[in-house]
């Protein structure tokens, strides 16, 4: 098997990648940029994953999950290099919308349907910012599983521990996240 | 399976499993991750407890869901990225 691998001429690690991992990369750089909250270091994330999962290319079985492979180098990547190097996530500024607020802008002319449009984008940014305001590792069993889909299984192996774990995680991130989140959710005509 | 109720008179019932327990099976039948089993114990204990505690719960956790797959826009790759990295790849 692992002479088979080795053998993978060049022409088909690129079709390998172009077919299997190109199509993950929306999904990727929306994970990477929800743990970093910073465009740049996130396409270096990105990046970095890439030339790694090309790099180790031949370990990859086709037709096995790609999406989960390419977001364990992506973790990887995140822990070795990014996190150690301090690159704290920058948080989603609260002062943006009390600053909309407390300006005359509120009061100015403003047709209703822009007005609607800023409500409704800051209502959207209520959801983001608490979801900024969990610790990384919360934030991340919450992305992989509430917006990317992955089961508890594959949760385990991309992040590297037990599957035990992996579930009180996420139900302390959940808790947090509703606490965060009760008011808004209320307003939203859920029942809180 | 009868041990105690989930902290609400309304399931103290015959059948009625642990909140606990509940709770886990809520979470697995929310995430897509149930058991036929597990899925059939959820509507027999979520049809008998109507406004229990897991319930509220099970509404809860519905609601969080909703909210981070319907407010949080999804980043996308800009395409002169992905051309940037395709390139870098090809060569070397």
């Amino acid at each position: 098997m692992g002479n088979a691998r080795s053998t993978l001429s060049e022409k088909k690690k690129h079709s390998i990648f172009e077919q299997e991992f190109i199509p993950h990369l929306d999904a990727m750089y929306n994970f990477a940029y929800r743990i970093t909250y910073d465009e740049d270091v996130a396409k270096d994330l990105i990046q970095d994953t890439c030339f790694k999962a090309f790099r180790f290319i031949e370990t990859f079985e086709v037709g096995t999950n790609a999406k989960a492979w390419l977001f364990r180098i992506l973790k990887n990547c995140f822990i070795n290099e990014y996190r150690k190097k301090n690159k704290v996530p920058s948080m989603v500024d609260y002062q943006d919308v009390e600053t909309y607020y407390n300006s005359d802008d509120v009061n100015e002319v403003i047709t209703s349907d822009l007005r609607v449009d800023m409500l409704e984008e800051m209502l959207g940014d209520e959801v983001s910012n608490a979801l900024n305001s969990l610790a990384v590792d919360f934030r991340i069993v919450i992305i992989l599983c509430d917006l990317e889909g992955f089961t508890y299984e594959e949760m385990s192996k991309i992040l590297d521990i037990p599957i035990g774990t992996v579930r009180s995680r996420l139900h302390r991130a959940r808790n947090l996240l509703r606490e965060k989140l009760k008011a808004y959710a209320a307003t939203m005509g859920y029942k809180f | 399976m009868i041990e105690k109720n989930c902290n609400q008179g309304s399931c103290e019932k015959a059948g009625c499993t642990t909140y606990e327990l509940k709770r886990d099976i809520i979470e697995k039948v929310i995430d897509g991750q149930a058991t036929d089993e597990e899925k059939l114990l959820y509507e027999s204990f979520i049809a008998q407890c109507a406004d229990c505690q897991c319930r509220q719960f099970c509404e809860q956790e519905i609601a969080i869901k909703n909210l981070l797959q319907t407010k949080l826009d999804r980043k996308r790759v800009p395409l002169d990225f992905v051309e940037q990295i395709r390139s870098r790849i090809k060569t070397g």
